[in-house]
């Protein structure tokens, strides 16, 4: 579908609309919104919080025009400001601790922050090169079980395989990693 | 060692967002399902639930006295530039004015104070006609603008005292002023005042000036404006022969003498400057004359109106020639010895 195509969906019914954008951007949305908020909202915070982007998303699409770029980038900006917002709104109810770092406080880091940040962004990096270095199932165990934080029964539903296989493989996985980046960690 | 490295398995960059979106566990059917039902359900209740929207600006209280200060900051400084800018006007105002009223005094303030003041002071009397007396007054006024108050004394030769009526055009070529760095220290005015107004010395009717008491009032030393003239015969070398003087005061500095000229025979002889020390005044020679040969005579001149005893001089030869006279211990107020008047 082009974007051209995309500006139509405004002519459509509100429940044909949301359809096609999920359909479509559905994994995105729903992978910058885990990115974000992942390790301190539960499920229903995540799908609530997509649903917030895609109902901005569909109010937008007024606003939205091919020459600003790509509806996908679009989408993500939207995406990634909800997400922020949405981690926010879960600090305030307490749910989670905003650390100083993690929240902009407007005053500048000192430099053993710096220091330490540049650190954890280049192992969090490496860690996953290293994760999409595995081999498959291996790498989506990973990536569900660690990123989107699923259940064993549900990736084992997902790929098709016994909870217990999948608990020995990431098992495995995660003591290849450890090895891998022993000196870093 | 981290507790658990894998929960660094987040906030991955773009590249691997857009890998890992492929493989995201949404859409399946229920996830997708409920996500739509709740868009619609935000979409219908107004927008995507307002009432739990967290913007991403937090709201901070000021303190409200903070604006109070920070606006009588304000409006203090505004009266303060306000009152600045009325004072500076104002001082503007009384400093523009002031300027040209100063130079113009510089002008013409002092001449007008000498003019009056010789005359009605000393009481100055004038044997010469009125624009020659104006003359003389306009002469004393270059020098007051650079010094004291003074007044003009004039001093003219014996003959004229004693009934001779030896005119002395011919001695007093140089006027009272002649001299030049005084005169460059005038004003361009004054000097153009002095060029077109110089008093002609060399007219006979010299104010002379006399005193109601009798008493000399004078100072020793020479003083603005004052001429010390003389003659005297001389026995020396040149024989028997008649000379005379004429002396101004010394622009430069006139407690110490002055400049004159000499003549011989009612011919100039030589320009000269002269001090006068402790009983004795001394000339330089400036035109390169000299006195040669062992002249000797007597001095007289007329001071305050009087003529003085006569008194010996010894011409002493050199470039520095020397009167002598008798009157050394006398060299007071009481002498009959060159006075000059001082200006009141």
């Amino acid at each position: 579908m082009t974007d051209t195509e995309w500006s139509r969906l405004i002519e459509l019914s509100p429940r044909q609309a949301f359809g096609q954008l999920v359909d479509e951007f559905g994994g995105y949305v729903y992978t910058i919104v885990v990115s974000k908020i992942g390790g301190c909202a539960g499920q229903e915070d995540i799908e609530d919080c997509v649903s917030d982007i895609f109902v901005e998303v569909y109010s937008s699409l007024g606003k939205f025009s091919a020459a600003q770029g790509s509806l996908k980038a679009f989408i993500g900006s939207i995406a990634k400001r909800r997400s922020i917002d949405a981690f926010r709104k879960l600090a305030r109810r307490g749910l989670t601790t905003v650390s100083a770092d993690e929240e902009e406080t407007g005053l500048p880091p000192s430099d053993s922050d710096t220091a330490a940040e540049a650190e954890d962004a280049i192992l969090r990096q490496r860690l996953w090169d290293e994760v999409r270095a595995l081999n498959e199932p291996d790498r989506s165990i990973i990536v569900y079980q660690y990123f989107y934080r699923m259940e064993c029964t549900d990736i084992a539903a997902k790929l098709k395989m016994t909870a217990a296989a999948v608990r020995k493989r990431s098992q495995r996985a995660r003591k290849k990693l450890k090895e891998i980046l022993r000196d870093e960690l | 060692m981290k507790k658990d490295f894998m929960d660094m398995l987040n906030e991955p960059d773009e590249a691997v967002m857009e890998e890992l979106a492929e493989s995201s566990p949404l859409p399946d059917g229920r996830m997708k399902k409920r996500i739509v039902e709740n868009c619609l359900r935000k979409t219908a209740s107004g927008a995507a639930d307002e009432e739990d929207y967290a913007g991403g600006t937090d709201v901070i209280r000021r303190l409200r006295w903070t604006g109070l200060a920070a606006a009588a900051a304000a409006f203090a400084i505004v009266i303060a530039g306000g009152a600045g800018v009325v004072m500076l006007g104002r001082n503007m105002k009384n400093t523009a004015p002031m300027t040209v009223e100063s130079s113009s005094d510089t002008i013409t303030a002092p001449a007008a104070a000498a003019i009056e003041e010789p005359a009605t002071t000393h009481d100055l009397k004038s044997s010469g006609t009125e624009a020659d007396t104006a003359g003389t007054k306009l002469t004393v006024t270059a020098y007051v603008a650079g010094a004291n108050e003074t007044s003009t004394v004039t001093v003219k030769g014996q003959d004229e005292v004693t009934g001779e009526e030896d005119d002395q055009s011919g001695k007093a070529t140089e006027p009272v002023n002649s001299g030049s760095q005084e005169t460059e220290a005038s004003t361009e005015s004054e000097k153009e005042l002095q060029s077109s107004d110089a008093p002609d010395l060399t007219e006979p009717d010299i104010p002379v000036v006399t005193f109601p008491d009798g008493s000399p009032q004078a100072v020793h030393l020479p003083n603005y404006g004052a001429v010390l003239s003389g003659n005297w015969n001389s026995i020396g070398g040149h024989g028997n022969r008649s000379w005379s003087f004429y002396a101004g005061k010394d622009s430069i500095n006139p407690a110490h003498g002055g400049k004159g000229e000499c003549y011989l025979d009612g011919e100039l002889y030589g320009e000269f400057s002269y001090t006068i020390f402790d009983g004795e005044i001394t000339i330089t020679w400036t035109s390169g004359e000299s006195a040669s040969t062992e002249m000797k005579g007597t001095i007289s001149g007329m001071v305050n109106g009087r003529p003085t005893d006569p008194f010996d001089i010894t011409w002493e030869t050199g470039e520095t020639d020397c009167f002598k006279y008798d009157h050394k211990d006398e060299l007071d107020k009481k002498a009959y010895e060159p006075y000059f008047v001082e200006g009141r």
